[in-house]
């Protein structure tokens, strides 16, 4: 140990005789480990903000049919869902379920076509929606008579009436040949996103966005009355809840249909965003790693290039070195212990360069990417670049070692 | 007594067959230890081959070299070094100081080799600096340094380690008249304090200042005697 620090020693000193050589020896390890750890940052930064947004959206769950065992899926009633609400605990916000149709409506704007979502009170509250601003949802009483009402968002009452305040207006909606007047009873938040994405639908001339929402009841009185669902989804206050709320329905479910087989309902598998993206993030990232990477190995050919040079200068110090005593495993821990600290030190100041570059992106926030340092990466950087220098200081010192005293010392 | 040096007819051969150069042509010699011996040719005698045998920098093409009775005519490149760090006490004609390092570090080159603790060896190394009067330009560089000043640096090195045998390779080569009688004056002064001192040289003064000259020409010794009135000349002077 106390021999390994005087060959450190002696490769500092060597190194701090030698600055600029050895800080232009060390700028191909430091701009390979600037790059891999920044664009590692940056891939874990993406990824993590993707794994964040698809957790988000897992306090919501949907039963559905088992459509290996049920001939027909649309089995789940409104009956059924209404237990589901009184059956579950308080942790569930929402249960509700929902079907479409299409019409066309009148006002005094004009003439448009609508997509009418058929559903359930809850549906209020269901994955993806914004809160209501004005007016009321429909409640149980209106699914019971089949009452003629609609929520509308923000978006479609501009499209319908120029404004927002449109609370008991009436429309008349036309569902295949019924037509019907329909009381506006409240209306729904349009989220930025939405307005966002409706301006870019505008843009490349398709139709205006025109959605209402009634009770699914009112199918009857429009001729294709609809029973039951396919599915019903079920949205829990805390998504750590989700599950175990989904274990229950489906029970719930199953005893009540017991005619339909042992098990006719089963857990829709949430798509897995997070680990399906992960995994392609993981994917890009290494292999956009694995190229800066290659950096790394042009780097590590420098240091050994310079050794090289630096082998061939010091032939005399070689010499000298041997002849008062060093042996073979002396000279080759000096050199070795020189391009190690090189490469180690350009090491460390890659990272360091990295980790303010990537502090930079995030602070400026450029295509709003919050980069995340990993420290994986950091520890896996360091490791390479004192690897590179040993690997690539071996043939140097070994051509260093093998150096006879005698043939050494003649040269001047 | 069993010589402190004892060679039995070593023969070095470079590219041995048709143009092969015989260095070495059967050389015997003894050295007892505390000897001061100048062995003495012409470049190209072959007195730069013994020398490097003698230091153990080369190892012979056959014959025996017992070193305090150790055969090390057939050693490892390792167990080699092993034996110039702790027996053989270098100079050189050119100094060979190491460039980046002062004057310190310089002496403390072999001490390392030999594993001494950082203080112990600092202790050590500025001790024989003083011995060669250079306590006050420890910290020196070599292109700091004079001629002489260099030369002294490289006798500190030699000694620090107190080795039995210094070996000197025309030590006064590179230098002028006041220099060279400043270095004879140390290495005599090494052989009056017991050390075995050998002087490799072309030049005819520097051996007649020493006790027993050996005269090489074309890989033999051709004369080896004693300058026996040196000590009363010496003393007179």
């Amino acid at each position: 140990m106390g021999q390994f620090l005087e060959y450190v020693k002696m490769a500092l000193d060597n190194i701090r005789s030698n600055k600029g050589r050895s800080f232009l020896t060390m700028l191909g390890i430091i701009i390979g480990i600037t790059s891999v750890v920044t664009i590692v940052s940056i891939g874990n930064g993406l990824k993590k903000d993707v794994v964040d947004a698809s957790n988000e959206q897992n306090n919501t769950v949907t039963i559905q049919a088992n459509t290996d065992e049920v001939s027909d899926p649309n089995v789940i009633t409104g009956e059924d869902i209404a237990f589901l609400r009184t059956s579950l605990d308080e942790s569930v916000q929402s249960v509700s379920a929902s079907s479409a149709t299409s019409g066309s409506l009148t006002t005094r704007k004009g003439n448009f076509d609508a997509y009418v979502t058929l559903t359930t009170p809850d549906y209020e509250y269901a994955q993806y929606t914004e809160p209501l601003v004005k007016g009321n949802y429909f409640t149980d009483n209106d699914v019971a008579n089949a009452n003629m009402v609609c929520v509308v968002d923000e978006l479609t009452a501009l499209y319908l009436f120029g404004n927002t305040d449109i609370v008991g207006m009436s429309i008349e909606l036309k569902v295949d040949s019924s037509i019907q007047n329909v009381n506006i009873i409240g209306v729904r938040k349009t989220s930025p996103e939405m307005l966002e994405a409706e301006k870019q639908y505008q843009a490349m001339g398709m139709d205006q966005s025109i959605s209402l929402e009634m009770p699914y009841t009112v199918s009857k009185t429009f001729g294709n009355p609809i029973d039951a669902f396919p599915s019903v989804s079920i949205t829990s206050y805390d998504k750590d809840q989700a599950a175990r709320v989904a274990k229950t329905a489906v029970q719930i479910l199953n005893s009540r249909h017991q005619n339909l087989g042992d098990a006719p309902f089963i857990q829709q598998k949430p798509i897995n965003f997070a680990d399906m993206f992960g995994s392609i993030m993981d994917g890009v990232t290494a292999f956009v790693a694995l190229v800066a990477g290659i950096s790394l190995i042009v780097g590590g050919i420098g240091v050994m290039n310079i050794m090289l040079v630096s082998v061939t200068e010091r032939t005399r110090e070689i010499g000298i070195r041997k002849a008062l005593g060093a042996k073979t495993g002396s000279i080759i821990a000096q050199f070795l212990c020189e391009s190690a600290i090189i490469s180690g030190m350009g090491g460390v100041i890659g990272i360091i360069l990295g980790a303010a570059l990537t502090a930079l992106i995030t602070a400026l926030g450029i295509g709003g990417i919050k980069a995340q340092l990993s420290f994986p990466a950091i520890l896996i950087a360091t490791i390479f670049s004192c690897s590179v220098g040993i690997v690539f200081g071996i043939y140097p010192a070994r051509k260093a070692a093998k150096l006879s005293p005698i043939e050494a010392l003649r040269r001047m | 007594m069993e010589p402190l040096i004892k060679i039995e007819n070593i023969h070095k051969i470079y590219n041995p067959g048709e143009n092969e150069v015989r260095a070495l042509d059967g050389i015997n010699l003894n050295i007892q230890k505390g000897e001061f011996v100048a062995i003495i040719g012409h470049s190209g005698s072959g007195k730069s081959t013994l020398m490097n045998m003698l230091g153990c920098l080369d190892v012979p093409t056959s014959g025996n070299y017992y070193l305090n009775g150790q055969d090390v005519s057939k050693l490892t490149d390792n167990q080699l070094s092993d034996i110039r760090n702790k027996e053989i006490g270098f100079i050189f004609q050119g100094f060979n100081l190491v460039s980046n390092l002062d004057a310190v570090g310089n002496v403390e080159l072999p001490l390392i080799y030999r594993g001494l603790g950082k203080q112990r060896r600092r202790k050590v190394a500025v001790e024989a600096l003083r011995k060669v009067g250079l306590d006050t330009r420890l910290k020196h560089r070599p292109n700091e340094l004079s001629g002489g000043q260099q030369q002294r640096v490289a006798v500190a090195r030699a000694i620090a380690a107190q080795p039995p045998i210094v070996l000197a390779d025309e030590p006064t080569g590179n230098l002028d008249t006041k220099s060279t009688k400043e270095i004879m004056e140390i290495l005599k002064g090494l052989h009056k304090g017991g050390r075995t001192v050998i002087i490799i040289t072309h030049d005819d003064d520097i051996a007649g200042q020493v006790k027993r000259v050996v005269r090489i020409v074309d890989g033999r010794i051709e004369d080896d005697y004693l300058n026996e009135n040196l000590n009363t000349e010496k003393e007179e002077a």
